[in-house]
């Protein structure tokens, strides 16, 4: 009988896999590597960097991405597994200061710009690089989780593609916040926020068919 | 053949490779062809508590490159599997059934390294096999001709005069939608394919097929709550 031999072959398969964390954290630290590669290569790191960096809202622009990215680390872990539906409780604590601290600094830079500056302080000067510059830092990141989950077994992909998804753009937004000379909230909040949100809509839209197994 | 008390008051924690219960082999079982001679079984499987322990022990002793305790886990979770394949998926056929048990198990393999040994096993093992159910269902469902066909031997005869008397198959039928009833029988009782269906009911062949899946999948879905 076909299912005999094939118990008896899979039990003599002493091999153990590797654990999917170990695959997984080694994927983010080359796709980090690629990133800052293209970081290096295309934008580079703003020149008043040591200055500006001193600035607690500006400290900020780069943690509100790895809020995001390192946020999502356990939670796309715990979704490569069978039967994650049951095992997801809420807050991993800090994707939930990301809208905290989101918020806050909306409310500080509100305050402090009159209405006719909010408007140029939203749209800024440096849109257009932005929103080519954060996908193509956000994706390494993306694809290395993505291949990585693969060797888990993923019952949600679109779930677990979105949580890559996010992960991918707050890693991307983080590195970006390191060119970014945009320093008011009113630009940065809701941009990289929607290159967040964006990268894991991309994320959601692969799961499916990358995670399959 | 009963698991007498003798058993249970053995050692039932300690790792299956451990001799020292020579239980009664299970009658039936198998895969103990030669192996009850060896006496170095572990409880078996028996109510549904020492079930979920027993298959977390052999399961664990298993990714320690524990073979026989590895093997006895495979051989035991199979008829759990095959009942849950067949309850949510009879409609496809047995054989399909089938491949769909071959598929969780060498998923149960690749796949191990995902279960956590503080785990309970079971909805571990359910989750895979109800994701190998759905992507069974995804990858046939173009293929709507094989399910009927398999499902045919547990329908009435076409020349039988009222089938709907006691019949289980014609009772599940009969708690169709009236359309797709009517589209199911008309394949049972004058074997018409689907571009007969399809001219019969106005409907492109595409869609006729996708009718027929639907109703297949619906009279499965019928049926296991019928059994259940």
């Amino acid at each position: 009988m076909r299912l005999d031999d094939l118990i008896t072959r899979l039990s003599r398969d002493t091999s153990r896999p590797q654990p999917v964390s170990r695959a997984f954290l080694l994927a983010l630290a080359l796709g980090g590597v690629v990133s800052a590669l293209l970081f290096t290569l295309g934008l580079g790191m703003r020149p008043d960097a040591a200055d500006a960096f001193r600035a607690p809202h500006v400290a900020m622009k780069p943690v509100l991405g790895l809020l995001a990215g390192l946020g999502c680390i356990r939670p796309a872990l715990t979704c490569a597994r069978p039967g994650a539906a049951m095992r997801m409780r809420g807050s991993e604590l800090p994707l939930a200061l990301l809208p905290v601290a989101a918020a806050l600094l909306l409310g500080v830079e509100l305050q402090r710009l009159a209405g006719g500056e909010r408007w140029s302080a939203f749209v800024g000067e440096s849109l257009p690089v932005f929103l080519v510059a954060m996908p193509l830092l956000s994706l390494p990141f993306l694809v290395a989780a993505l291949v990585a989950l693969r060797h888990g077994a993923c019952t949600m992909p679109v779930l677990t593609g979105g949580i890559a998804g996010m992960l991918g753009g707050g890693f991307g937004v983080a590195l970006y916040a390191l060119f970014c000379t945009e320093d008011s909230a009113l630009f940065f909040v809701p941009w990289y926020l929607a290159g967040m949100v964006a990268m894991t809509g991309v994320g959601a839209a692969l799961g499916p068919a990358a995670l399959r197994w | 053949m009963t698991y007498q008390a003798a058993t249970a008051a053995s050692t039932p924690c300690s790792p299956p490779s451990i001799e020292a219960d020579a239980g009664p082999a299970r009658a039936g079982d198998e895969a103990s062809a030669g192996a009850s001679a060896v006496g170095a079984d572990p409880p078996e499987a028996g109510s549904g508590a020492d079930r979920t322990r027993t298959w977390q022990l052999w399961f664990s002793a298993a990714r320690n490159g524990d073979q026989r305790a590895y093997e006895r886990f495979l051989r035991d979770v199979i008829p759990v599997i095959r009942g849950i394949v067949r309850a949510r998926a009879g409609g496809l056929g047995a054989s399909v059934a089938e491949d769909i048990v071959q598929d969780v198990l060498l998923a149960i393999h690749d796949k191990r390294h995902t279960w956590r040994e503080d785990e309970p096993v079971q909805p571990w093992l359910y989750a895979i096999t109800r994701y190998k159910v759905v992507d069974a269902f995804r990858r046939r469902g173009s293929r709507a001709s094989v399910p009927i066909e398999d499902m045919a031997d547990t329908l009435p005869a076409p020349e039988a005069a009222d089938p709907t008397a006691g019949s289980d198959a014609m009772r599940v039928i009969g708690r169709l939608e009236p359309a797709s009833a009517e589209f199911v029988l008309a394949i049972v009782r004058q074997g018409a394919s689907i571009g007969d269906l399809a001219r019969r009911f106005g409907i492109t062949e595409g869609a006729a097929r996708v009718r027929l899946h639907r109703a297949t999948k619906r009279l499965g879905q019928l049926r296991r709550s019928m059994i259940e």
